[in-house]
């Protein structure tokens, strides 16, 4: 984690033998991951196979115990819950990383605009729906202009259509800011959606890649989850 | 019960069951006209009976069945009052008395929300001072008091120090409690955005645990009053303590009775003033919440 990108790159962040532990279990080893900046990466995996591990150690929240991550130091990341400080207005809470400014806040305004919240930028967190809050929460990941932005399964908890409203206005977002972006997620289709690369994690390592346009969806979409243990002929 | 079973009798029942008889919403309505018009009269009730007890109570002073040396009547202490503010003494004393409460209350409340903030936050600060403060808590405050005057005197600073003290432990205990219930996710999105300490407690700490420090403040406000009261009535040459004491050794009835009355006074305004700060801090609140936006 003492490693930062200092020469011009092209990467959003660099993972090499990454590994962690917490005790005698061994939750990530040799992990390599590489994302350009404005490449979108979805990292599928079952439950208990370290992403959420991994997106902790990249977002420098947990230490690691082996290898490096070349990357910024503080990217930017979308929980699955908006997690908005419900006593600060939307605008402050978009500004929250950033220092208090006039030049902020119309930064702020303008990130909130981009969401279509402009109009509420004085409401408070509790007279939004929660997939207006999640907008709130994405505005205030973009406003850092990250060079990596690490979504952690952000739709999870949105009903069906805000969650498509959602991933269209994520994709558009992503393509004028063009961050790199790592999404965790359980769902095949949404990764197919919005991913150049979706990655399989498995006990503790990439256990596959696949570069999207390269497939054809409905094939990829069977191999994916048979990847996640779902066999399609059951 | 008895009058129940002697009501359903009354009630209506359509004789022939239809789903519209069924829904007929007539008796419902009925009812709830009656609890609406039981409410009002109520609330009136309500409203108008210290009104009764006040002028039960004049009248009784009035006809002599009520000796102004036990109670004298509302209107002569009214009376009393005026002549005291015309001679210049209440207003004076009021104001010292405001004044030991308002001082003792921002020493001890400042104290309160530090230590407590400390404490909350830091499992160093716990180690260092929780256990002392909570021995210390353990005292009631009030038995300090012959302790305070040996230290004090009967000066003014013996005063504040027992209303600080007295505010002291419900706003401290109230903060330390407020922060430990922070939302962790609200602090794991602090260290995400990378805020410095300083930011995290001014806008992620403090914030979450006002609720709670404002519930100190309310009990905080109780306590400093009672404080008030004690210090001033037993080691004092002014305030309105004072003025009770000295209208007790001239057997000065009303003026004893018209302290109590302001008493409760202040008491009143203080707990509206506390309940205004939550309303006002806590807007963002839903349980403090009127009307949406701001």
């Amino acid at each position: 984690m003492s490693m930062h990108l200092r020469e011009v790159s092209s990467a959003a962040v660099i993972v090499r033998q990454l590994r962690r532990a917490y005790g005698s279990r061994v939750v990530i080893d040799g992990l390599n991951l590489r994302i350009e900046r404005g490449e979108f990466v979805a990292l599928l995996g079952e439950s208990g196979c370290g992403k959420t591990t991994l997106l902790r150690a990249l977002s420098g929240l947990d230490s690691v115990d082996g290898g490096t991550i070349d990357g910024p130091r503080l990217p930017a990341v979308v929980f699955q819950e908006p997690r908005l400080l419900p006593w600060e207005s939307l605008a402050r809470n978009v500004a929250l990383g950033l220092p208090d400014s006039v030049e902020n806040r119309v930064r702020a305004l303008g990130a909130l605009a981009e969401v279509g919240l402009g109009e509420r930028a004085e409401d408070w967190p509790r007279n939004l729906s929660g997939g207006q809050a999640q907008r709130v929460a994405l505005a205030r990941a973009l406003v850092q202009e990250p060079r990596l932005l690490l979504l952690d399964e952000p739709f999870a908890a949105l009903d069906a259509l805000t969650r498509i409203k959602m991933q269209r206005l994520v994709k558009q977002l992503v393509e004028r800011h063009r961050p790199g972006v790592l999404l965790v997620t359980h769902d095949v289709d949404e990764a197919i959606a919005l991913a150049d690369r979706a990655l399989v994690m498995r006990d503790g390592a990439i256990a596959g890649e696949y570069v999207v346009a390269q497939h054809a969806v409905t094939a990829l979409r069977e191999t994916l989850l048979a990847e996640l243990g779902v066999d399609s002929h059951a | 019960m008895p009058s129940a079973s002697a009501h359903r009798p009354q009630t209506h029942e359509p004789i022939v069951p239809s789903p519209r008889a069924v829904s007929t919403p007539a008796p419902v309505q009925r009812e709830r006209a009656a609890a609406r018009f039981s409410d009002h009269t109520l609330r009136l009730i309500s409203l108008v009976m210290p009104l009764v007890v006040l002028v039960v109570w004049e009248s009784f002073a009035r006809l002599g069945l009520l000796s102004p040396q036990v109670l004298p009547a509302p209107t002569r202490v009214a009376q009393t009052a005026v002549s005291l503010i015309a001679q210049g003494r209440l207003l004076n004393d009021m104001g010292v008395s405001l004044l030991r409460a308002m001082t003792g209350f921002v020493i001890g409340g400042t104290l309160g929300v530090a230590l407590g903030t400390a404490v909350g936050f830091s499992r160093v600060a716990e180690a260092f001072f929780d256990r002392n403060i909570q021995m210390l808590r353990a005292i009631p405050f009030l038995a300090l008091l012959p302790l305070v005057i040996v230290w004090f005197g009967v000066g003014e600073a013996g005063k504040i120090f027992l209303v600080a003290l007295g505010v002291l432990f419900p706003i401290y205990v109230n903060t330390v409690l407020g922060i430990r219930q922070v939302d962790p996710k609200l602090l794991e999105l602090g260290r995400v955005m990378g805020l410095s300490k300083r930011t995290l407690i001014r806008r992620i700490v403090i914030p979450g645990a006002l609720p709670s420090i404002l519930t100190g403040v309310r009990y905080a406000l109780a306590s400093a009053w009672l404080a008030l009261v004690v210090a001033e009535t037993i080691a004092t040459s002014t305030g309105i303590g004072f003025l009770a004491m000295d209208a007790r050794e001239f057997l000065r009835t009303d003026v004893i009775v018209m302290t109590i009355v302001i008493y409760a006074g202040i008491g009143v305004l203080a707990d509206a003033f506390a309940r205004g700060l939550e309303r006002r801090l806590l807007r963002w609140h839903p349980n403090y919440a009127q009307g949406g936006k701001r």
